[in-house]
C-alpha cells in the first residue's frame, strides 16, 4: 500500500511536504515545509524560519505527493478500481479519496491555475519538482490520532 | 506491503537521515514510533532495522557516525555511542 491519495491519512506523514490551506490562527495560514514530527493534536512543520507547531484541529492541510508515487498512483487506482474500493477514474485523472480527504491537483497537466502553491510561497522546498506532483488537500480533524495508531482505523483486510 | 510495513521503512530512512545530520533526538524518535507501530501492527521489523538500531537508546546507527562495526569470532559487534551492543551472527 504505497502513499496515495487514499491512504495519506492512513499513511506515515513525517517527511510530506505540507503546507496549511486554512487555519484557525491566521497566522499559520501559507505556512509550508516538511513535517519533522507529529503528536496526536499537531504537526512539527520545519519552515525556512524555524520549526512551527501546527494545531490539526480545525486546520486544512495541502499535502504533496512527489512524481514517483504520483506514477505509482495511477497503478494503484486501477487495482483499487478493481477491487471496488475507489471511484474507477480515467487513467490521466488523479484518483478521488476515498475517505474524507478531497484533492484540488491533477498529476499530469501541472499546477492548477487557481492553486497559488508555488507562487505563494518560494519556501515550497518541492518548488522545482510541483510539477508532475500530486497535492492532496486534507482535513485535520481526520488526522487527530496518536501516531503509532493512525494507520489502524481503517483496516487494509478485505475479509472483515 | 502493508501500510505499517511502510511506514516502518519511511520512518527508518528518515532516523538513518537524522542521524547523518546529527539530529539524534529526532532519530530516537523515529526509531521508537517504528517500533510501536510494529508492535501495535504485529508485523514484526526489518532486518536492517533491528540491527542498525540501538537497543538501549533507540537511535538510528550510521557507522562513522555514530556506531563503531566490529568484526569478531562467529559474530559481528555494532556498538553505538551510548555503549550498548548489538551483536548479529555471520550468515
Amino acid at each position: 500500500m504505497p502513499l496515495t491519495p487514499e491512504t495519506l491519512t492512513r499513511h506515515e506523514l513525517i517527511g510530506v511536504p505540507i503546507r496549511v490551506a486554512d487555519a484557525p490562527n491566521p497566522d499559520l495560514v501559507g505556512l509550508s515545509g516538511r513535517v519533522v514530527s507529529e503528536t496526536m493534536q499537531t504537526f512539527v512543520v520545519a519552515t525556512d524560519s524555524g520549526e512551527k507547531r501546527v494545531p490539526k484541529a480545525g486546520t486544512t492541510f495541502e499535502m504533496a505527493l512527489d512524481v514517483s508515487t504520483a506514477d505509482q498512483t495511477a497503478g494503484d487506482t486501477d487495482e483499487a478500481a478493481a477491487a471496488g474500493v475507489a471511484d474507477a477514474t480515467a487513467g490521466s485523472q488523479a484518483p478521488r479519496a476515498a475517505g474524507s480527504p478531497f484533492e484540488l491537483g491533477e498529476d499530469t497537466a501541472g499546477v492548477r491555475p487557481r492553486q497559488s502553491w508555488p507562487s505563494g510561497c518560494s519556501a515550497n522546498p518541492f518548488a522545482g519538482g510541483c510539477e508532475g506532483g500530486v497535492y492532496v488537500t486534507v482535513d485535520g480533524h481526520t488526522l487527530c490520532a496518536r501516531p503509532a495508531a493512525r494507520t489502524e482505523r481503517t483496516g487494509d483486510s478485505k475479509w472483515r | 506491503m502493508s501500510i505499517a510495513a511502510e511506514r516502518i521503512e519511511r520512518l527508518f530512512a528518515l532516523a538513518k537521515e537524522a542521524t547523518a545530520n546529527g539530529e539524534f533526538d529526532r532519530s530516537r524518535e523515529y526509531v521508537r514510533l517504528a517500533r510501536r507501530i510494529a508492535e501495535r501492527n504485529r508485523c514484526g521489523l526489518p532486518r536492517a532495522f533491528k540491527r542498525f538500531t540501538c537497543p538501549r537508546c533507540a537511535v538510528a546507527l550510521r557507522p562513522g557516525v555514530n556506531a563503531r562495526v566490529r568484526l569478531q569470532d562467529g559474530h559481528v559487534a555494532i556498538s553505538c555511542d551510548c555503549g550498548a551492543i548489538k551483536r548479529y551472527p555471520y550468515d
